[in-house]
């Protein structure tokens, strides 16, 4: 029935609209968002299912979930004022959402969801590029990439099965986004590495198409690479809806001035 | 007082400009809503961001903060550098 007419995997620094850098890395950056934005286009996706996280904004370590749905009818993003990306709605998809839970649900995993979600630079900047006029429908996933214990890369794969179920069982076109990463490590004392040997050995997996083997990477080579990196987990829950197809990298820079290993790739 | 309460403050203002408001005009006053001791009272108040990440506040929160106390990033960087490997961010289980 349903079909992925679409799957786009990236970095979301905002660094990458709010601050200068390199002419050539900022181009090579935003020209990768641009080439994946005319594949989401060539798609004609009826929603977006955007893997994402959030910094502090929805949640705080009152109440933290592993995985929380925006079933809601709209959310707004970003919340930052500073990123130089205009705050607005952009609509959400109750009826989709609504089959990705119980899809979840009956395959044994429990996403904590919202009717009221609000959205940062994590899920608004890679839109910002991807659909700028906010003209196609978003159900967010955000995924807990901030405060340990965090939710395994092979839970989060698993949870991209599910996503995949879902859109097969449903009659429409659905486009997978999952953003985050590379490697970085925000706010930190450690915020000057960036760690490429790892985002070069992780993109040559995708490329290969070997989610599996991206899955199995050990927690420990990730905390090497920065806390930032446990943001890898959207790519692996996009990896996780997708295991037949292969990555074509748009876009690698590892840009110091926006303290990310910043990549762009569509899985085809 | 404790790690919660620090990290506490920094997300309330995040997450509402009022609050945020608020402690830029009357740091003190606003503070004294919540439960902290003089330490933490003082490096909120200062800008002291080392000493944050000395208590444990998560680097996302220090950026928060950050904005908040109006600390340009070239300072808060600059004063959290000497710090480097004291804390170490952890995912894996049984570190």
């Amino acid at each position: 029935m349903g079909e992925v007419v679409a799957a786009i995997v990236c970095s979301h620094a905002p660094g990458i609209t709010a601050f200068p850098a390199p002419e050539a890395q900022r181009d090579a950056v935003w020209g990768g968002f641009a080439e994946a934005r005319a594949v989401l286009e060539a798609g004609r996706p009826d929603v977006i299912l955007a893997a994402s996280c959030e910094h502090f904004v929805n949640f705080f370590v009152d109440n933290f979930p592993a995985f929380c749905l925006g079933v809601g009818t709209s959310h707004f993003g970003p919340v930052e004022e500073h990123i130089k990306i205009p705050q607005g709605d952009v609509p959400g998809h109750p009826e989709f959402a609504r089959a990705v839970l119980e899809t979840a649900f009956d395959g044994g995993v429990e996403p904590a969801w919202a009717e009221h979600l609000l959205l940062d630079h994590a899920t608004s900047l890679p839109l910002h590029f991807l659909t700028p006029n906010r003209d196609v429908p978003v159900v967010p996933l955000l995924q807990n990439c901030l405060v340990p214990p965090l939710p395994s890369l092979q839970r989060c794969y698993r949870l991209g099965q599910l996503v995949r179920e879902a859109v097969d069982a449903w009659p429409g076109r659905v486009a997978l986004l999952g953003t985050g990463g590379l490697s970085h490590s925000p706010g930190a004392p450690e915020a000057g590495f960036i760690d490429e040997a790892f985002d070069h050995e992780f993109l040559g997996l995708l490329e290969k198409g070997d989610g599996e083997a991206i899955a199995a990477i050990p927690d420990e080579r990730i905390d090497r690479a920065g806390f930032g990196t446990w943001e890898i987990r959207q790519w692996v829950t996009v990896l996780g809806a997708v295991p037949e197809r292969k990555g074509r990298i748009l876009a690698y820079e590892p840009v110091r001035q926006w303290f990310t290993g910043c990549g762009v790739a569509v899985l085809e | 007082m404790g790690l919660y309460d620090v990290q506490r403050v920094i997300h309330d203002m995040n997450v509402n400009a009022a609050l945020t408001e608020r402690f830029r005009e009357a740091p003190q006053a606003f503070l004294a809503d919540y439960a902290l001791d003089d330490s933490e009272r003082a490096a909120l108040v200062d800008g002291d961001v080392a000493a944050l990440w000395s208590m444990g506040v998560h680097p996302l929160l220090m950026l928060h903060y950050a904005r908040a106390r109006r600390v340009p990033m070239p300072e808060f960087y600059g004063a959290l550098k000497p710090l480097e490997g004291q804390r170490k961010m952890v995912s894996a289980r049984g570190s």
